[in-house]
């Protein structure tokens, strides 16, 4: 049976020297990532929602993004009759 | 067989060929030149000219009809003699040393880390690169919303970690913290910049200086010392050039980010410019200015040019 011959470098780091490495370059890149990612959902926010004391993170928000124009639509049309759904989300 | 300007020849038009076949390479060559030099003359010369004439002026641009007195030195002399502008000049130096060390220290270090090839490297120095893609503009408006004392992320944060009340420090509103804070800001963006020149450097070294060193039993910090470092150097003088002529000349992120204050402890040399030519219209005055400013980044990067190439023939 042939075994694959691969060239080995004595200066290869070693996989010790690897793991450390990799564990440090993945923290300063998730600390680093984060203020762009909180502005990314604050995207997704509602405006009050943005501002809250103390800082929301996303789900509760975007959930409630996504619905509002929803429940907007569906009282304008219980409340009063006749009214077209889409004028009740610029209130 | 024809050879390739013998094609080129006889697939010109014979309209352009009787126009330009009279004229000469050099007369030709100076044809296309000359739009793009026209525009730099437009672009670059003429305003540097402008601001230079007028630098020797008592001229103010909300009153373009009042009469234009040439005053010779005397706006330089009040410059080199003003209190204000010396201290602009120690903020600007405070930011661009602190900035540049942490740049430096942070971007070879995790160079340094990348360059072991670890799975999956590549992914994590995109993630890293990321900052450095954002417009100036918009890192100092979403920075100012990240610190602000309440509502930010940054005190949340801090708070999380340490335990005190996010709402009991600010960083741009407090004297101490605000030049700490764009000079965070500065080195989030930047490091990725210095990062990328570094790993640049640290790629060209060939495997096999490393592997003689081995042979020889060089300890690694010995390897560092006497290989990584001595050839990485003219790159690492590279990212200090950059950076030190961008950081000089900051305005946008610092505008947007504390534009100056509280009071004037953030009030980098750029700002000061601004606020001589656009808020008190001393626009004379303004233009020697930045002809200092000018001149000073000028000067300093030549002499720093000049100690570059030295290393480099080392």
């Amino acid at each position: 049976m042939n075994m694959p011959v691969t060239a080995h470098s004595v200066a290869e780091p070693s996989s010790r020297s690897k793991l450390i490495a990799s564990v440090l370059v993945v923290t300063y890149a998730v600390i680093t990532i984060l203020p762009l990612l909180w502005i990314f959902l604050t995207g997704f926010k509602t405006p009050p929602d943005s501002i809250a004391y103390p800082p929301r993170i996303l789900y509760r928000a975007f959930g409630r993004r996504l619905r509002q124009p929803v429940y907007n639509a569906l009282a304008a049309n219980a409340g009063i009759p006749g009214q077209p759904a889409a004028a009740a989300d610029l209130v | 067989m024809s050879t390739l300007a013998e094609r080129a020849v006889a697939r010109t038009p014979r309209r352009l060929a009787l126009r330009f076949g009279a004229m000469s390479d050099r007369a030709i060559a100076w044809l296309f030149i000359t739009p793009s030099v026209l525009l730099l003359l437009a672009i670059n010369i003429f305003p540097l000219l402008w601001t230079i004439q007028l630098s020797f002026t008592n001229y103010r641009a909300n009153r373009p009809n009042a009469a234009l007195r040439y005053v010779g030195l005397d706006n330089y002399r009040d410059i080199l003699t003003d209190p204000e502008v010396w201290h602009a000049m120690q903020t600007t130096a405070h930011f661009v040393l602190w900035s540049i060390a942490l740049e430096l220290v942070l971007g070879f270090g995790l160079a340094l880390l990348i360059n072991r090839r670890f799975r999956g490297h590549s992914f994590w120095t995109t993630i890293i690169l990321l900052p450095m893609m954002l417009s100036p503009a918009v890192v100092g408006n979403f920075w100012t919303f990240l610190l602000q004392p309440q509502i930010g992320l940054f005190n949340s944060g801090i708070a999380l970690v340490t335990g005190v009340d996010p709402s009991s420090f600010q960083m741009i509103g407090n004297v101490r913290l605000a030049p700490w804070a764009i000079i965070m800001v500065d080195t989030w963006m930047w490091t990725p910049y210095v990062m990328l020149i570094c790993l640049a450097g640290l790629r060209s070294i060939p495997d096999y200086i490393y592997e003689a060193a081995e042979v020889d039993r060089a300890s690694p910090l010995r390897q560092f010392w006497s290989i990584t470092l001595p050839m990485v150097m003219p790159f690492l003088m590279l990212a200090i050039l950059f950076r030190a002529i961008e950081n000089f000349k900051m305005f946008d992120m610092v505008n947007l980010l504390t534009s100056g204050g509280p009071g004037s402890t953030t009030e980098v040399a750029s700002i000061t410019l601004k606020r001589e030519a656009f808020e008190k219209w001393r626009t004379g005055y303004s233009s020697a200015l930045a002809i200092i400013l000018f001149v000073t980044v000028f000067g300093a990067a030549n002499i720093y040019v000049k100690a570059l190439n030295r290393v480099k023939q080392r």
